[in-house]
């Protein structure tokens, strides 16, 4: 029970990292991009493409890197082709140009690849570290993610508050007439802050493929879903809301799916979304005056 | 011929499935969870039929009824949550819905075979149009019949106070709670009949296909109900039949291109945002239309 609880806190950091990238994107443009499990689910397969052409020789930290910038251009095109010429006040029009985005790259995905299942290389397959005697398991791969997770929030840290770019968007994301009145150009902000979180989807979808070991073009509107949950329930626009979300989304489904099965998991898991919600309308840290 | 009646019919019970989100979306909030009232309307009167034996009309009545309540239990705290929360609290809603149907077992014997709802297996043996020899073109009949009476009633409570109300409500609730609209009310009473609509649909769709899966209710319903509206536009109720008919030419006149019918498929999704945003039947097209039957062309230009 412990056990499975501490791999669910542990693959929680994914989708914390998932629910992040929505947030940020939330955070300036009050927007949703549902096709940011497509863009996490196309870095990984980019990576992946990237070790099939080069006969297995590429590294995985290579791989990844392709991943991040591969998923950092399409979360760039996604932006021009889905949000730029979309009028700004109107939120429901991106739900509905990103949702075609999602099919899109889902469909050419599923075409290049025949819509078969590929093997994920994981360098850290079977590496785990053991306490008394086998009753914790504390796999590599996990503590990488949970790792970089932290790292990325650190990173996140570190532009929002100590750049120009961090002033900028919170400028934006708190009082955008002000900000633009400021000579901050909202589109460029908005243009920067879209390809951090594709590329952080990019990372995420790598790390998820990988500690799966297998990859299918389905995973990317599953992605989609936990991300948008995590961030709502987290609260939108709300860093520290989204890793507590991801964390005990995480726990909670790997410990109902221990003590019963996926069904009652998936139950529970939106029966306390939607209890957390109507409880507090805007997420566990949600602001009021972001939406209401 | 019965691929264009299967077309038809098809398109009327999409039809009950757009205007329930339009309905919700009238009074500004966007409903990720009409495919869970969908489903709940589908499995009532399914098992009205095939399990208790009740005529077909009142057990469409019975799942739209049953829609109607649920949606009112879940409405009143559910818009407590609004916008974007809103809308992942309703899929929220239609995924403990369809998780619920995957643990629901009532079986029974009927005419020597076990029949009812079977968790994830799904509900087999609702025949309830073959058993009484309805053939394909009766079922079309009754499906346009039916929609035609909800249209029209959609039609007539558009053009009334009650219609200008929910419009008011979605435009700027506080405003409309200043003048003396009892908002909340309005919202659920929206909730409810957008509950009803999609039961509705549900319970035609169940005695359709004849067999119902727990699969069929997933988040491909929620978006593509969604993508009625938004697509199909906000102006007025011919938007939703607008978004569905949309659809329903894209899947149709795409089957050409074989396997990459899903891929152009999205692409136009996209296309379609970029060049109207607001959906095909906007506001301001109901506006431009309205003019020219109110006063001719030269009214229409005088505006401008």
């Amino acid at each position: 029970m412990l056990g499975s609880l501490l791999d669910g806190f542990l693959f929680g950091f994914s989708y914390a990292m998932i629910g992040i990238g929505f947030t940020l994107i939330f955070g300036v443009m009050q927007k949703f991009n549902l096709a940011q499990g497509a863009t996490a689910l196309a870095g990984a397969y980019l990576g992946l493409a990237l070790y099939r052409l080069t006969d297995q020789l590429a590294p995985s930290y290579v791989m990844f890197a392709v991943a991040v910038v591969g998923a950092g251009a399409i979360g760039w095109l996604i932006y021009q082709i889905c949000f730029r010429f979309l009028p700004k006040e109107y939120e429901l029009a991106p739900l509905m140009s990103t949702f075609g985005m999602l099919i899109l790259i889902e469909e050419i995905i599923s075409h290049l690849t025949d819509a078969q299942p590929f093997e994920f290389p994981n360098p850290l397959l079977y590496g785990a570290f053991e306490f008394a005697d086998g009753e914790f398991i504390l796999r590599h791969d996990y503590l990488l993610l949970a790792a970089m997770a932290l790292a990325v929030v650190g990173m996140l840290y570190y532009l929002i508050f100590h750049t120009r770019l961090g002033l900028a968007t919170r400028a934006v994301s708190e009082r955008p007439v002000a900000a633009q009145l400021c000579g901050v150009m909202i589109d460029r902000v908005n243009e920067k802050i879209f390809i951090l979180s594709a590329g952080i989807a990019g990372a995420t979808g790598f790390m998820i493929a990988m500690t799966i070991g297998t990859i299918i073009p389905g995973l990317a509107s599953v992605m989609t879903i936990k991300g948008l949950v995590v961030a709502v329930f987290g609260g939108l626009g709300s860093v520290p809301g989204a890793i507590i979300a991801g964390l005990i989304l995480g726990m909670l489904e790997a410990g109902t799916a221990y003590m019963f099965n996926a069904t009652i998991r998936d139950i529970v898991a939106y029966l306390v979304l939607f209890g957390v919600l109507i409880v507090r309308p805007t997420g566990l840290l949600g602001k009021r005056s972001l939406y209401q | 011929m019965d691929y264009v009646y299967a077309l038809v019919t098809q398109t009327g019970i999409h039809v009950l499935l757009g205007l329930s989100v339009y309905t919700v979306a009238l009074t500004g909030q966007v409903s990720f969870g009409q495919q869970g009232f969908y489903a709940i309307g589908a499995y009532v009167s399914a098992i009205a039929t095939v399990l208790w034996g009740v005529p077909l009309l009142p057990a469409l009545l019975l799942g739209t009824v049953v829609s109607a309540f649920i949606g009112v239990m879940v409405g009143f705290p559910a818009l407590r949550v609004k916008g974007l929360y809103l809308a992942i609290a309703t899929f929220a809603f239609g995924e403990i819905v369809r998780n619920g149907l995957n643990i629901l077992y009532v079986t029974r014997e009927v005419n020597g075979i076990e029949v009812g709802p079977v968790g994830p297996e799904g509900f087999r043996h609702i025949s309830y149009f073959n058993d009484n020899g309805w053939t394909a073109f009766e079922v079309m009949i009754l499906v346009v019949a039916i929609v035609s009476v909800v249209l029209v009633i959609y039609a007539l409570l558009e053009r009334s106070r009650l219609g200008a109300t929910v419009r008011a409500v979605g435009a700027d609730e506080l405003a409309a709670a200043t003048a003396g609209i009892n908002v909340v009310w309005i919202k659920v009473g929206a909730f409810a009949i957008g509950a009803a609509a999609a039961g509705l649909g549900g319970g035609l769709y169940a005695h359709y296909t004849t067999f119902l899966s727990p699969l069929a209710f997933g988040l491909s319903v929620a978006i593509i109900a969604v993508a009625y509206v938004l697509v199909g536009g906000l102006g007025s109720w011919l938007g939703p039949v607008a978004g569905v008919l949309f659809f329903l030419v894209l899947t149709e006149g795409l089957r050409f291109l074989g396997e990459y019918r899903m891929m152009i498929y999205g692409a136009v999704v996209v296309i379609a945002m970029n060049v109207r945003p607001y959906g095909l039947v906007d506001a301001k097209m109901v506006h431009l239309v309205k003019n020219l039957f109110r006063t001719g062309a030269r009214g229409a230009r005088e505006e401008t």
